[in-house]
């Protein structure tokens, strides 16, 4: 356990590097001279020259590299142009509301996602079962910032249910601001739950502990909440890892459309005010959370099932 | 899996639900359709997607304007048709250059192996590693907003999901006894590469390329919906829900239209590579 705990540590820092190389050269993708892109109609020659030498344009690329390094792993970014504040600051004070999103996310769409499954794989060949797979088709098929405003329109605006802008004051408030945009959320990821999880059920219902279970006379409801779902909930944790990077790129959308101010919606904010330090770092931020999700899914899954450890 | 083990059948419903060949067929045929109907656009419509008459903004659907009029009064449905142009040509180009690029160097990466493979494969690990969505973003961010660019990041981000199908492909596919053939009868490694090993490895890719396609059109037009990829007065279908998003309250119909059609395309890609992949399934066993 401790190797292989070393082991996928030891794996994940070259990838730790390549992020940070990748995430130094956005900035170099800026047509032209990043200094004058970032200042746009405030440039004079002064302000230029001060900015080339904040950023340390005029050094050696490598070198350049080296500084932003030593500099991110101090948690310094710079300075946003547009707050006029620590990006570093900026960003990370955004992050628990997208979390928090992020998490209210994923419990709504295993809510949706278990009993739909069940039910197609109780139903497995059947009318039910198609007609689930085509209505989960059409829900990977809708855009997300598309359902977003559709949902608002209806459950925010029509029928008044719920509030479509903001995340509130706290506590419930908030979690009441975050539902819509969490539903939204909930419906472009469940499909892909709904598609391991049916798989995982029907595996289950064929297995031999099933059938004895079966034989020896239980009751199907105890059947199928200890023997059934217990065993093939297994999955879920790995399908959500797995497609983390995907519920973040929703994350980041819903967030814009709901404005709520996480990490997302100051991604895409940024852009509009040229704020380049911060949209670095927000890619940083999250291109981090999924290596440090995967890290942890993966240890929490060889600490909950050993096989997986030896099996590496 | 035998076929001994599966449940008996029982009602399984009308046979084209479940039937791989049709499911490829209703794909195809409909793509097929919605293709025509973009080359053609101006067959299939008599108005004009671009010129602006006000005195008919925000009608409501009727015979005559099937999905209403948006704003500027042109007809929503004659843009959703003209932007299948923009919004098909980034799907094609979003999967067309990845494949291509990925196919290439995970041949390369799985047939040398070794040190070869080993940076390739860190490359892959450090671009995946990145939520797809966020990393086009921020490429596009950075270089500016506009279709090239949009296409330039989509590449970018998505040869290595191609990479790495056709990587794991070539390493099982180099051990077969016709590539120890091959390279025993003196053929050089781009013609055992390209000519033995990839005809067979490439149906993977191909099926994940359906699901790529529904992808790239999502996010092209979520882009363009931030207003960083294709630009007014284009018809796109994003860029129509952005323009129109504040109408909604009295006009719902003007983002109906548009976010339907990406549904449509979606749906229809996703049956072509639920028959290909079945397909493919049958040919293997």
């Amino acid at each position: 356990m401790i190797r292989y705990t070393l082991l996928r540590l030891a794996q994940a820092v070259p990838v730790l590097f390549g992020i940070s190389i990748v995430v130094f050269f956005l900035v170099r993708l800026i047509p032209g001279d990043p200094a004058v892109a970032a200042l746009g109609s405030r440039a004079t020659p002064e302000l230029i020259a001060r900015v080339r030498d904040q950023l340390g344009l005029d050094l050696p690329i490598w070198e350049q590299y080296l500084n932003f390094l030593s500099h991110a792993l101090r948690g310094d970014f710079g300075i946003s142009f547009f707050y006029q504040q620590d990006v570093w600051l900026v960003t990370v004070e955004r992050l628990p509301i997208t979390l928090l999103l992020m998490g209210y996310s994923i419990a709504l769409a295993v809510l949706i996602a278990v009993p739909f499954a069940f039910l197609s794989a109780v139903r497995q060949g059947q009318v039910t079962d198609h007609a689930l797979r085509v209505l989960f088709t059409i829900g990977l098929g809708m855009p997300v910032f598309w359902s977003g405003i559709i949902l608002a329109y209806i459950l925010g605006v029509k029928f008044q249910l719920l509030p479509i802008t903001g995340q509130g004051a706290g506590g419930l408030d908030t979690l009441a601001h975050l539902t819509l945009p969490a539903i939204t959320l909930a419906i472009s990821i469940s499909p892909i739950l709904v598609r391991t999880l049916r798989s995982s059920i029907i595996e289950v219902l064929a297995s031999d502990y099933v059938t004895t279970g079966r034989a020896m006379g239980l009751r199907s409801r105890y059947l199928n909440l200890s023997y059934i779902l217990r065993n093939s909930l297994r999955p879920v944790v790995t399908v959500v890892t797995i497609n983390l990077g995907y519920l973040i790129g929703g994350t980041v959308i819903v967030e814009r459309i709901f404005s709520i101010a996480g990490v997302g919606s100051l991604l895409i904010g940024s852009i509009a005010t040229r704020d380049y330090a911060v949209i670095q770092l927000s890619t940083l931020i999250f291109a981090l959370l999924v290596l440090v999700t995967n890290l942890v899914g993966d240890l929490l899954y060889s600490l909950l099932d050993p096989r997986m450890a030896l099996n590496k | 899996m035998s076929d001994v083990t599966l449940p008996p059948l029982r009602n399984r419903g009308p046979a084209w639900l479940y039937e791989g060949n049709w499911s490829l067929r209703i794909g195809l045929v409909s793509f097929l359709i919605i293709l025509l109907a973009a080359i053609f656009a101006p067959l299939v419509t008599s108005y004009d997607p671009i010129a602006i008459d006000l005195a008919k903004a925000l009608q409501p659907p009727s015979l005559v304007h099937w999905m209403g009029t948006d704003h500027l009064g042109r007809d929503v449905f004659t843009r959703v048709v003209f932007a299948a142009r923009v919004d098909l040509q980034i799907g094609a180009i979003g999967v067309a250059l990845p494949l291509i690029i990925g196919t290439i160097v995970g041949l390369i990466a799985g047939y040398y192996g070794g040190w070869v493979d080993a940076v390739i494969g860190r490359i892959v690990d450090v671009i995946i590693a990145f939520p797809f969505l966020v990393l086009v973003i921020a490429i596009v961010a950075m270089l500016g907003p506009g279709l090239i660019n949009l296409y330039i990041a989509l590449t970018v981000v998505s040869w290595v999901l191609y990479t790495r199908i056709i990587r794991a492909e070539t390493i099982a596919l180099k051990k077969r006894e016709y590539v120890l053939a091959a390279r025993n009868l003196g053929f050089g490694h781009l013609r055992i590469m390209f000519g033995h090993i990839l005809p067979n490895a490439i149906a993977p890719a191909l099926v994940f390329a359906m699901s790529d396609f529904a992808l790239d059109v999502q996010v092209g037009a979520t882009l363009s919906f931030f207003g960083l990829g294709a630009q007014p007065p284009t018809p796109e279908w994003g860029l129509m829900i952005a323009e129109t998003r504040s109408m909604m309250l009295t006009a719902p119909w003007v983002v109906v239209g548009p976010g339907l059609a990406i549904v449509v395309v979606s749906l229809v890609v996703s049956l072509i590579g639920d028959g290909l992949a079945d397909k493919v399934r049958r040919l293997d066993g």
